[in-house]
């Protein structure tokens, strides 16, 4: 008996270290994710432009370790992806806030030339998930978001 | 009996007691379930993939202090002059004109998101913002250290009307911004290989003549002109008087502060758009924003029909990633590229009459690399001419930034 509750009392204590733990999230594969974007999402721009890594640093710091895939629109278009797989979910909050600001910046800049922009800055599809953030800015939100819930589960 | 009892008491001291061990074991399983349940309250909660974060709310980059309260704490994202770290003992000082014709306040105030109007004009607010400032010297000065030996580079940051004709009691206050102090910080920036051509001092003189439109946020013609005067200063040319220039003026121009806050006073006087026609006036090679390019007989656009929010597109026909403006009566092969926002669209007709080529690139929308362009095009100046409200943006001197490379 006095074996039994001690079992019983172990099992409880494994119990409790396991669920201590967090789960962890897949590494989402953003080119494959990005790329799909470009080319099932209706875009305003005839070309989203494939850009590197190192463009994307011109609008917001990346944290280091992060995969990323970027590609911009024609002009004032304002239409964007923005696919990024950080090293841990802190990162990636970090990133979503610098993406608000970006949008927030490009609202500012298209209100007085380009006004016709400034809805698909407001409602962009933008998500996190674990240490992955995705913004895609488009008119097409819908698809937009379905594609990006099929890779971030 | 006494044995069987000593028997027993001996078996029990030996070992330990596993229902003991047990409880001790039991005891730490509730204490690290505890800590969990704790920690799971805490921890931010995860957002649903399936539903988005839904509308950005946009974040107002000016966050202007309480105009009512001009004592209150400046916003630390917002400082007023980036030489003073924000105070809340010390009030917000307007800035001194310095020697330069003074400016009342002429009418009520009214607070429109970031338009301020003062009677029939409105303002635009600015704060600086040191990082986004930094970026931009950043992209003037990789420029210039690609292209040294092949060109020179100018640098011309103009500050917006609130900087310049804002009426003294209101100028250099939080809501606008010192934008003496923010040209002198970007100046300060650049290396010493560009050459900054600061207009602060320019326009300051000229602050009681129309030098910047009422009802929108760009300069005049006019204030153009100041500015061209500034840039021969710097370049060591003599700059042509104003009445060399013929004019043409484009009246009823209700421009984009009117658009945005639909204001009666400022509707009721609109502005008049007087444009400047180089003296030797050839035509001029746009590509537009659809990317169709078409040749139009003059660098001035007829706009004495065009809607009233249009009119600021008389100088060279508004805002187009590619234009090409070639002098025939210049005949020394001499080539510039003017980078630019819409600020530039009335500053470049000045230039005409200085160079055989002038190219001009609107770096919103023209997507090619700067080094490459000037190289192909036997480019001798580059000149970046952008306003104090754009290099406080991140998004555009991010298109800055890959423009340069």
């Amino acid at each position: 008996m006095k074996r039994a509750i001690s079992l019983l009392l172990t099992l409880l204590l494994v119990l409790a270290l396991v669920g201590c733990g967090g789960a962890k999230t897949k590494d989402v594969d953003v080119a494959a994710l990005a790329a799909e974007l470009a080319e099932k999402v209706k875009f305003e721009s005839n070309e989203m432009r494939k850009l590197s890594a190192d463009d994307l640093t011109n609008y917001m710091e990346v944290p280091e370790g992060a995969k990323v895939a970027f590609y911009m629109g024609e002009g004032m278009t304002m239409e964007e992806i923005i696919a990024v797989q950080c090293a841990n979910e802190k990162d990636a909050a970090a990133l979503k806030t610098a993406m608000e600001t970006l949008l927030a910046n490009q609202i500012d800049s298209a209100r007085p030339y380009k006004p016709e922009s400034v809805p698909r800055l407001e409602n962009p599809a933008l998500i996190q998930k674990g240490a992955c953030v995705v913004l895609c800015v488009t008119d097409d939100v819908d698809t937009a978001e379905q594609i990006i819930k099929g890779y971030l589960g | 009996m006494n044995s069987r009892y000593h028997g027993r008491r001996r078996q029990r001291q030996r070992g330990v007691n596993p229902l003991l061990v047990g409880l001790c074991v039991a005891l730490v399983a509730v204490i690290l379930l505890v800590v969990n349940i704790i920690a799971g309250h805490n921890r931010k909660p995860q957002p649903d993939p399936g539903e988005p974060s839904g509308p950005v709310e946009p974040v107002d980059p000016t966050t202007p202090d309480d105009p009512a309260n001009p004592d209150t704490p400046d916003n630390p994202d917002t400082p007023d002059n980036p030489d003073t770290p924000d105070n809340p003992d010390t009030p917000d000082d307007p800035v001194e004109p310095d020697g330069y014709e003074r400016i009342e306040i002429n009418g009520d105030q009214h607070q429109y998101n970031a338009v301020y109007r003062i009677g029939d004009t409105g303002f635009e607010m600015y704060t600086y913002v040191p990082e986004t400032a930094q970026k931009y010297a950043n992209a003037v000065n990789t420029a210039a250290d690609k292209l040294q030996g092949t060109a020179g580079v100018y640098a011309i940051t103009v500050p917006l009307s609130s900087g310049i004709t804002m009426p003294d009691d209101l100028l250099g206050t939080s809501l606008f911004g010192d934008q003496k102090a923010a040209e002198s910080k970007v100046v300060s920036m650049l290396d010493s290989s560009v050459k900054a051509v600061p207009l602060y001092d320019a326009l300051m003189r000229h602050r009681t003549e129309y030098v910047y439109y009422r009802t929108d946020h760009h300069w005049t013609g006019l204030g153009a002109y100041y500015a061209y005067r500034a840039f021969c200063q710097t370049k060591g040319i003599t700059p042509h008087e104003l009445t060399d220039y013929k004019t043409e003026d484009y009246t009823g121009f209700l421009g984009e502060f009117y658009s945005s806050t639909e204001s009666s006073e400022l509707g009721a006087n609109p502005d008049t758009v007087t444009a400047y026609f180089p003296i030797a006036n050839p035509p001029m090679t746009v590509t537009n924003q659809k990317g169709i390019t078409e040749t139009y007989p003059s660098v001035i656009c007829n706009e004495s029909t065009a809607p009233a929010a249009y009119k600021y597109g008389a100088y060279i026909y508004g805002d187009n990633p590619y234009t090409v403006i070639t002098n025939p009566d210049v005949n020394d092969e001499s080539t510039c590229v003017v980078i630019k926002e819409s600020f530039g669209n009335a500053f470049v007709p000045f230039l005409v009459d200085h160079y055989h080529t002038v190219y001009v690139l609107d770096y919103r929308y023209w997507g090619g690399d700067l080094q490459t362009f000037v190289r192909e095009n036997g480019v001798e100046d580059v000149v970046f001419i952008n306003n104090l409200s754009a290099i406080r943006n991140s998004y555009l001197m991010g298109k800055l930034q890959s423009m340069v490379g």
